[in-house]
């Protein structure tokens, strides 16, 4: 097996191979929380795909204290689509970490065409006093998004 | 070949090991088809080479395959036939395991695609939570678990076909769940 560096280094490649002409898959996307997010950047009209989240080493914890009450309020959600969401919504941590930084990886299949995966609109439910604390743990721990639309292959 | 020649336990280790080696790459590659081409009891004599896409623990998993762009179509074929044809199996294991098998390619803009003509395809296999029983790896997947649901070895080889000189590089990236499923 090759070094975990050089697979997140070629997945890194991946992405930028992505980057390209014509926005899409793979381009990065703004913080959680900045107001210039849009929902296209958190969709997947392709029917799955993936936000790499590049999270300060130092800062993991609370990214996961983070995660940890999103996925609480995907548990408790009565929406329907938010149901389907939640059942396709995964989050996945790189065991190792790179370049000083620490991947998650927010992994959704099936993803619900249309809906929106912002984390930040998801952690708006929670209860009004924990929402601006969730807000800024999210905004200081990410350094950086990443979006890539994935088709299943049936 | 006859296809009870072909379902010797030797003859399936030196076809996986060309499989893997195809996948490693070219240097690999030229090793294994000598190795194809020997005897078999030579070639089952000879040590193989570890099978990479055969996991070691059900941690999560992301296989990250790069192909050849003028091969992605016939690749993704090919997993399409894998999973429809495992699906069928009677065999509960292999059918439990193509039931979770998730193929996915990652979807780069036609005008992305159009600037960088020769950039390979990317797809990426979700194991999650990953077997150790199975490997991901097509060759086993089509010639050892159950190759009669993709009938007879003609048939069996036209799925194979789709692969071969399609791989230009693999990344195993071996991660840890945080929530869901």
């Amino acid at each position: 097996m090759r070094a975990a560096a050089a697979l997140l280094l070629a997945l890194s490649g991946l992405l930028s191979q992505a980057f390209g002409s014509g926005g899409g898959s793979g381009r990065q996307t703004p913080v959680p929380g900045v107001p210039a997010s849009s929902a296209a950047n958190y969709a997947f009209p392709s029917g799955a795909g993936m936000l790499f989240f590049y999270v300060k080493p130092d800062k993991t914890a609370d990214f996961e204290a983070v995660t940890a009450r999103l996925a609480d309020l995907l548990d408790r959600t009565d929406d329907p689509v938010g149901k389907q969401q939640a059942a396709g919504w995964r989050v996945l941590k790189s065991l190792e970490s790179t370049q000083g930084q620490t991947i998650y990886v927010f992994y959704f299949d099936p993803a619900v065409a249309g809906a929106d995966y912002d984390p930040v609109k998801w952690l708006s439910r929670a209860e009004a006093a924990d929402v601006q604390p969730l807000y800024a743990k999210l905004k200081d721990a990410t350094i950086r998004v990443e979006r890539m639309g994935l088709m299943r292959i049936r | 070949m006859t296809r009870s020649v072909w379902g010797s336990v030797s003859i399936q280790r030196v076809v996986v090991a060309v499989s893997v080696a195809v996948l490693v790459g070219a240097t690999t590659n030229v090793r294994a088809q000598q190795a194809a081409t020997q005897d078999p009891a030579q070639a089952s004599a000879a040590k193989q080479p570890e099978d990479p896409f055969k996991l070691t623990s059900d941690q999560p998993t992301l296989i990250i395959l790069q192909v050849k762009p003028e091969k992605a179509a016939d690749f993704a074929s090919m997993w399409e036939d894998i999973k429809a044809g495992l699906s069928k199996s009677q065999k509960p294991d292999v059918k439990a395991f193509a039931d979770t098998l998730k193929v996915s390619r990652v979807d780069i803009p036609e005008a992305t695609m159009a600037a960088q003509p020769s950039a390979p395809a990317i797809f990426l296999i979700r194991c999650d939570p990953a077997s150790t029983q199975f490997s991901y790896n097509p060759v086993p997947l089509i010639y050892t678990y159950d190759p009669d649901v993709f009938g007879k070895r003609e048939d069996q080889d036209k799925v194979y076909d789709k692969m071969k000189d399609a791989l230009v590089s693999y990344n195993i990236w071996k991660l840890k769940k945080v929530i869901g499923g």
